[in-house]
């Protein structure tokens, strides 16, 4: 690699070759952490195979699995309609809004985490009213699924606005004449040519609630997602233990990954060339 | 068809006034008028996508102001066609039939034979994007008329096309009209090219309707200053050009006007004579067009008149020349 590199540098491919060692530098870090990560846990094998059989370890895939899923549903649901309105919308006060949804990406997590607390926590406005139908959020699968849709908030708004704004208004003025009201005009029209995107905000929406720690356990600490887990592991019981947990949570996440971007990359494309 | 009275739409800081403005079923209307007018306001708020502050919007007889687009049946093809990209061409058409619940097969079979009718038989599999601009616009049409539609409305339909096609389209678009009785309302950037086609015309300057006629007529007989401007009137000019002293304005006929060399112009004679220098030659074969600037007391213009072959040829830019025409060709107004 370093050979082809020089030649070409030599060939004259400067800029080619600058652009190959930033992204090198750049994949190399993530592959030697992985390196790393599986040289570690095949020096000990046996809590290899005991993270793998591990009961707790696969019921905190499913909590986090299960919380992100459940967030990234409600962030759909309600994130959609808000993506589609914030495209559509020439009103002076968007700047602020897109701000506003913003927020979650340059709060610190711990922060993020407080703010979710202070909501739905047992006596925060909106813990209270759930709490008066049994609901409650300190602690509890639902606190979870709080925590992860508050952070997951811009990563599906974004994209979701972006993929609205590439579908010209005509299409949908056009479906109106045509007999859609604004809804039918909507799900028939905007929502599919902006699928693509929208999915790809819920991808990553999902993975970052997957991963998501530190505002999780400011709300619910129990039951435990793979962060408080791995987290747990390491502080009560060292390094060997934790590495061989992360490789079979790195396992089952990346295949998820790996099929999730796949349908979203299945998806058309507006701009796809046909 | 269509009738629009005492009509006011506002869109930002425009405002779009309509006092009275008709369509005769089977009328084909041509809307022009300079960028910003607003011809296409007109059209969406007619489509009803767009709801006016007041007044009245009948369609077919019946008061439509307050009722939805997808109530009105009324076809609406844009410059770009805005086919649904991620439909076939046949969705595409039948989308119209689908929003009405009309089952699979039957609206598939009605679009279909609407776009055989239009010559698209073999377009139905193909996606939107793989087709050309005149395919395009034959399944925007077809896609409005499947949905029942008897009054089209056109912005500028034909402005993305190359002038063959653009002259084919046309042609079908007469040829449809006639067969199916439709009334179409259209938005354009070239009159000349789409006035023989048309009934009539509605000028539209700054959101107002300021004239309603003949193309032709409208052309050599502005009926006043705005509608000419409007118009994009050749050889506008300040009547003090030719009367000095007068205010007001005229035009003359590009075609009443002959440019002859400086020594070549008549002393004594019923025609106007206007002195200029030559801003451009162009030869049109057994013509030539030829404008010049004029400057006079009375005012400044450019005019524009056709040279004979040899005439031109001896012409060029900065040259003296002078633009003749009877005095029966001016049209007087404001």
């Amino acid at each position: 690699m370093v050979t082809a590199t020089i030649a070409r540098w030599r060939a004259g491919g400067a800029a080619r070759a600058l652009l190959s060692i930033a992204s090198g530098l750049l994949l190399g870090l993530i592959l030697l952490s992985l390196l790393t990560l599986g040289l570690r846990a095949a020096g000990s094998p046996d809590a290899l195979g005991a993270a793998a059989v591990d009961p707790g370890v696969y019921s905190a895939i499913a909590v986090t699995f299960g919380a992100a899923a459940c967030a990234v549903a409600i962030l759909v649901l309600l994130g959609t309609p808000l993506a589609y309105l914030m495209s559509r919308t020439r009103s002076r006060a968007l700047p602020l809004v897109e701000a506003v949804v913003d927020l979650p990406l340059i709060l610190p997590h711990t922060v993020a985490g407080l703010l979710v607390y202070l909501l739905f926590m047992r006596n925060g406005p909106i813990g209270s009213a759930f709490g008066s139908m049994g609901l409650t959020f300190e602690d509890a699968f639902p606190g979870i699924v709080a925590a992860m849709l508050f952070v997951g908030i811009p990563y599906y708004v974004g994209p979701a606005r972006d993929g609205f704004a590439k579908v010209p208004f005509e299409l949908e003025e056009v479906a109106r004449t045509l007999g859609a009201g604004p809804g039918t005009a909507f799900l028939r029209v905007a929502l599919p040519l902006a699928a693509r995107e929208c999915l790809s905000g819920a991808v990553v929406a999902w993975g970052r609630a997957v991963g998501e720690f530190a505002a999780v356990v400011m709300i619910a600490y129990h039951p435990f997602v793979i962060s408080t887990l791995i987290y747990t592991r390491f502080t009560q019981y060292g390094l060997a233990d934790t590495v061989a947990i992360a490789v079979v949570l790195l396992v089952v996440c990346g295949a998820v990954l790996v099929v999730l971007r796949r349908a979203a990359a299945r998806l058309w494309r507006p701009d796809a060339p046909v | 068809m269509l009738l629009c009275e005492d009509c006011r739409v506002r869109a930002g800081d425009f405002l779009l006034r309509l006092d009275r403005f008709a369509l005769a079923r089977g009328e084909h209307c041509l809307v022009i008028g300079p960028s910003g007018a607003g011809k296409s306001l007109l059209l969406r708020t007619i489509a009803g996508l767009v709801r006016p502050e007041s007044g009245w919007i009948l369609l077919r007889g019946e008061e439509t102001s307050t009722l939805p687009p997808e109530a009105r049946r009324i076809g609406l093809v844009f410059q770009h066609y805005s086919l649904f990209p991620h439909l076939s061409v046949l969705d595409n058409v039948a989308f119209g039939l689908s929003m009405r619940g009309v089952g699979r097969r039957q609206r598939h079979h009605e679009a279909a034979s609407m776009l055989d009718r239009l010559g698209c038989a073999g377009l139905r599999d193909r996606l939107p994007g793989t087709l050309s601009g005149g395919e395009q616009q034959r399944v925007a049409i077809a896609r409005a008329l499947v949905a029942g539609a008897d009054l089209l409305l056109l912005d500028e339909p034909f402005a993305a096309l190359d002038p063959g096609t653009r002259a084919i389209c046309r042609a079908e678009l007469r040829q449809l009209r006639r067969t199916l009785d439709l009334t179409v309302l259209e938005v354009t950037h070239a009159p000349d090219e789409a006035a023989p086609g048309a009934d009539r015309v509605a000028v539209l300057d700054c959101g107002e309707l300021v004239a309603d006629g003949m193309y032709a007529a409208l052309v050599d007989r502005p009926p006043d200053l705005r509608t000419a401007r409007a118009l994009g009137v050749a050889n506008l000019l300040p009547e003090g050009l030719i009367e000095p002293g007068v205010g007001g304005w005229c035009t003359v006929p590009t075609a009443s006007i002959s440019i002859v060399g400086p020594s070549e112009a008549p002393y004594a004679t019923e025609d106007r004579v206007l002195r200029g220098d030559v801003e451009t030659v162009e030869p049109l074969g057994p013509v030539c067009r030829v404008r010049l600037r004029v400057e006079a007391p009375g005012g400044q213009a450019s005019i524009t008149g056709f040279a004979r072959p040899e005439v031109g040829a001896s012409l060029s830019a900065g040259l003296p020349a002078c633009a003749v025409f009877p005095n029966a060709a001016v049209h007087r107004f404001g």
